[in-house]
């Protein structure tokens, strides 16, 4: 167990690696540098130039990208121009939103998926299993920007049930209970749009799994010991039917950055979605490389997580 | 009410197809007594696994009808609640399966899998519960129980799983046990060790044992009783020496015939549902004897009835028991020679995966095929049979050794397309060996596209022409696999085989994922095809009835190494090799009356191997090389006499 996760870990190194350099090229080659956002157009282009040169910017790319991760792992990300002020500051914060937003949806994601793919596994092919399969079926086709709208016009701005921007009341004293609510109350709505389009694509997993294992001879054997409908669910068919979900938990968390991007622009929320699209836009590239870095991490840390997970449920794995 | 334990009247179950129903079961009654072990023989589809279903309640509810009654201690199991039904399944009615590498749930213990039935059926404390649990292990031959609680299945092997099924179904000592083809997933050492196992629970219990096999031999070890079912009908029961003796129904009487020496009887059956295409035509051949059983013929799913003129005479069956004299052919030079090979897999472990030691799969292994031969090389799983035809195609690399083919050494040389092309390989299992996405045409297809340059139109007639031969008809060519059979299937593996004109095929298990009737039409399909082709056989199989059928020289792997090489009769005959011996008397004999004799054997050659067995290895632990016993039988054996 011990020495798998090490293992997991050590391979993980070198892709992280490899990352950052894919990362620092791609930036390389979009049009303009760290330089073109900052410059005053009356100054002129000797300045530039020497200025180019003390930051380094005429180095040969390997030397640039050099400087870049080591600046990245003493912790300096650079400078946000059109904040001005450094990424490590400007991303912290809002990391902070985006991740409370992210555990949010996968609790609601999951929450609404295992009652669903139970229940549609179990009794396939009646009206309940062809109603929640055709929910399924609409959550794969709707495109997430347009559900989100169509969420935040309901719930937000008809019936008036939700806020519809921003994480928190305006003048919320941090730590007090009130604020922790009102956090929540802001996150609720983004989450729940976000989790009913994921929650799809984890409902067929698990049905189709279920429809699977409720056919293997171990659940046979356990019928045959006695065990009642309800208990060779809970016992049998259940756990083993999870194994895949969980393999695919890591990669829920890479969809879960791409639906961040849509959902935190729509609703207004103050996260590292909003401010990546906000980056790109005005050409912050210190800003975008960081953040394209932070995603890349994260769905790395995923399936690292979804590796950990499987070999905790699965002994098969756990033993190798 | 008599006083059977179990009592089946009038029973008939029948399958919901399309809206219409089917029956399985038809009209069977049948009684099993306490203490009395009832075997159900007949071919696959005959209905037996059904009755088995019936019996328990483990059918699918909404696709099954059930009619009739059946009686246990007077309680009518047709008509008792779901919950009733619940109580009765474990705790009176325990049930071992077939395939015990997948009976099992992967995810518990197995001490935790056999607690699960005691809770359900008995008020215990948690360490009685415990207690119980490791004597029920102990029971059924668990050698560490407190070690074997705490594991996963997949850290026992074959034979221990069966045994924890059984430890399961004995558990609160039920007064009927279900065996569902209790040892046919298993290597025959192993199988006769739980047919013991469930002879000697049965006597400690006073159960009642109901056997579902094909096993002709394992019912004539096993039972006290045997029930012949065909086509859903139980044709004929009798105790058993009576039924050995003096078969009644003709489909009985084609099982024991008496052409048929008793060693064949299981190949006979084979033959014979070859040339009466299974099932479907034995029911022509019974309307003629026997106008009673008109109502099988009208039965839908029994279409095919065009070899109705098919009479079953001595004739007939004689016939096919000259044609399986072999041909002792015009054999020429070597055709494929392996020398001395060893095949290590390395065993890495810690974080960076060093090598910390070779498992030798195959540590040794020397053996001669010629032209045109069969080679059967048997061995229990684990053996490296597997691993050595693997190796002789190239699909495990050889660690050393060499392996000429035609006079080329195979061994860590690219080969070359031509030698490619003259050796191909039939796989295990037809259901997982061809690519569901891809119609027959391209299965078919794929090794002419990688050899030859054809154009589509040649294409197509040559996978026309290759169907042909394996003969399926020239429509399956855009079919994709699951719209065949098993054995359908099967055929498309071998056609496909043999599209480049091969000239040493190596079949591993080519048959054992297919049900018995079907295994004689696929093995009987490559003798033909041998002949036609002058094809030559590396056939590897831990079923030493196919290999008898099939080969004409066998050789017994054992632990990485060859431990004896003879003809076929000659290992029958006169086995040299202690391993050898525990093999061939481990198979099950043909005659009930044998039965403690067989026994007694059993068990002598059983202690003679416990004892002798290091004498056969060197200090290393290596088997010796083989040493020529006459001039066509090898044997490993030691130096100096025993």
């Amino acid at each position: 167990m011990w020495t798998f996760t090490i293992r997991r870990i050590l391979i993980m190194l070198p892709q992280i690696l490899l990352l950052s350099i894919v990362i620092y090229l791609l930036a390389k080659m979009m049009p303009g540098d760290a330089l073109t956002g900052l410059i005053d157009p009356n100054i002129g282009p000797e300045a530039i130039e020497a200025q180019r040169e003390k930051l380094g910017l005429n180095n040969p790319w390997y030397v640039q990208y050099w400087d870049w991760i080591t600046n990245v792992f003493q912790g300096n990300l650079g400078q946000s121009f059109q904040h001005k002020l450094p990424v490590t500051e400007l991303v912290s914060q809002r990391l902070i939103n985006t991740f409370w937003l992210s555990v949010m949806t996968l609790i609601l994601t999951y929450a609404i998926a295992i009652p669903l793919g139970l229940i549609s596994g179990r009794h396939n092919d009646t009206w309940t299993d062809r109603m929640i399969t055709g929910y399924t079926y609409i959550g794969f086709a709707a495109p997430i920007f347009i559900f989100a709208l169509l969420m935040l016009f309901v719930f937000g701005f008809h019936f008036g049930w939700f806020p519809t921007s921003g994480s928190v009341e305006p003048g919320a004293v941090p730590g007090t209970f009130d604020y922790f609510i009102s956090k929540i109350n802001h996150m609720l709505l983004p989450a729940l749009s976000m989790a009913l389009i994921t929650t799809v694509s984890t409902v067929q997993y698990l049905r189709s799994e279920i429809i699977d294992t409720k056919q293997k001879d171990f659940v046979l054997l356990a019928r045959s010991k006695g065990v009642s409908e309800s208990r060779i669910y809970r016992n049998h068919i259940f756990r083993n039917s999870l194994l895949p979900v969980a393999a695919f938990f890591g990669y829920e968390i890479t969809g879960l950055i791409g639906g961040s991007i849509f959902i935190e622009n729509i609703f207004s929320y103050p996260g590292i979605g909003q401010l990546f699209l906000n980056s790109v836009m005005q050409r912050d590239t210190s800003v975008v490389t960081a953040l394209v870095l932070l995603f890349g991490i994260a769905s790395i840390l995923g399936t690292l997580l979804s590796d950990i997970i499987l070999s905790i449920v699965d002994p098969r794995i756990r033993m190798k | 009410m008599s006083d059977a334990l179990l009592n089946i009247q009038n029973l008939q179950t029948s399958f919901k197809i399309k809206d219409h129903y089917y029956a399985a079961v038809d009209d069977v009654t049948l009684e099993v007594n306490k203490n009395e072990i009832v075997a159900i023989v007949g071919e696959s589809g005959c209905g037996k696994s059904a009755l088995a279903a019936s019996v328990t309640g483990l059918h699918n509810k909404d696709r099954t009808k059930i009619e009739g009654h059946i009686y246990y201690k007077d309680k009518d199991i047709v008509n008792t609640s779901a919950s009733q039904l619940n109580q009765l399944r474990g705790s009176e009615i325990g049930m071992i399966f077939q395939d015990p590498l997948t009976a099992l749930n992967p995810l518990m213990i197995v001490g935790e899998q056999i607690e699960e039935t005691l809770i359900l059926h008995q008020k215990m404390s948690k360490q009685e519960r415990k207690q119980k649990v490791l004597e029920l292990l102990e029971d059924v031959g668990i050698p560490r129980p407190e070690q074997t609680f705490h594991q996963y299945p997949h850290q026992l092997s074959g034979g221990m799983r069966q045994r924890i099924v059984i430890a399961i179904a004995i558990a609160n000592k039920p007064g009927l046990l279900i065996a569902d083809e209790p040892t046919t997933a298993l290597d025959v050492t192993i199988q006769s060790q739980i047919l013991d196992l469930i002879l000697k629970l049965k006597k400690e219990m006073h159960a009642g044992v109901i056997l579902i096999t094909h096993d002709l031999g394992v019912v004539a070890e096993m039972a006290d009783r045997v029930a012949v079912m065909y086509a859903g009908q139980i044709v004929e029961v009798a105790p058993v020496v009576e039924l050995f003796d003096n078969p009644q129904h003709p489909y009985t009487r084609s099982l024991f015939h008496p052409h048929c020496p008793n060693r064949n009887v299981y190949m006979l059956f084979r033959e014979l549902s070859r040339h009466y295409q299974a099932c479907r035509v034995l029911a022509a051949v019974f309307n003629h004897e026997f106008p009673g059983s008109q109502k099988m013929l009208t039965r839908k799913n029994l279409p095919c009835m065009k070899s109705v003129q098919i009479i079953m005479s001595d004739v007939l069956v004689t016939n096919i028991f000259t044609s399986w004299i072999w041909r002792k052919g015009e054999l020429i030079m070597a055709f494929l020679k392996v020398e001395d090979l060893h095949v290590h897999f390395p065993v890495r472990s810690g974080v960076f995966k060093r090598i910390v030691g070779h498992v030798k799969a195959v540590n040794g292994v020397s053996l001669e095929l010629k032209q045109g031969e069969t080679y059967g090389l048997v061995g229990e799983s684990g053996s490296g049979k597997t691993t050595t035809g693997r190796a002789v195609i190239g699909l495990n690399e050889i660690t050393s050794g060499k392996v000429l083919y035609n006079n080329h050494d195979l061994a860590g040389l690219i080969r070359s397309k031509e030698i490619q092309k003259e050796i191909q390989m039939i796989f295990q299992d037809p259901y997982s060996s061809l690519n569901p996405k891809k119609r027959v045409l391209d299965i078919v297809a794929e090794p002419l596209r990688n050899f030859e340059s054809l154009t589509k139109q040649e294409e197509f007639s040559r996978v026309g022409q290759l169907l042909d031969q394996v003969g399926l008809s020239k429509e399956s060519i855009f079919k994709y696999p699951h719209e065949f059979s098993g054995g359908q299937r099967q055929r498309i593996g071998i056609a496909r085989a043999i599209a480049l004109h091969p000239k040493l095929i190596i079949a591993d298990e080519p048959v054992s994922a297919l049900d018995v009737s079907v295994q004689a039409q696929v093995l009987n399909f490559m003798k033909d095809l041998q002949k036609d082709l002058n094809l030559t056989y590396l056939l590897i199989s831990h079923d030493l009835g196919i290999i008898r059928h099939m080969c004409d020289r066998i050789g017994i792997m054992y632990k990485g190494r060859l431990v004896e090489e003879a003809s076929a009769e000659e290992i029958y005959q006169n086995p040299q090799h202690i391993y050898t011996k525990r093999l061939i008397s481990s198979i099950p004999d043909i005659d009930p009356k044998n039965r403690e004799k067989r026994a007694a054997l059993r068990d002598e050659v059983k202690r003679e191997f416990d004892k002798k067995i290091n004498n056969y290895f060197d200090s290393d632990g290596i088997a010796y090389d083989l040493k020529p016993i006459s001039d066509s039988h090898f044997a490993a054996l030691p130096g100096e006499g025993l």
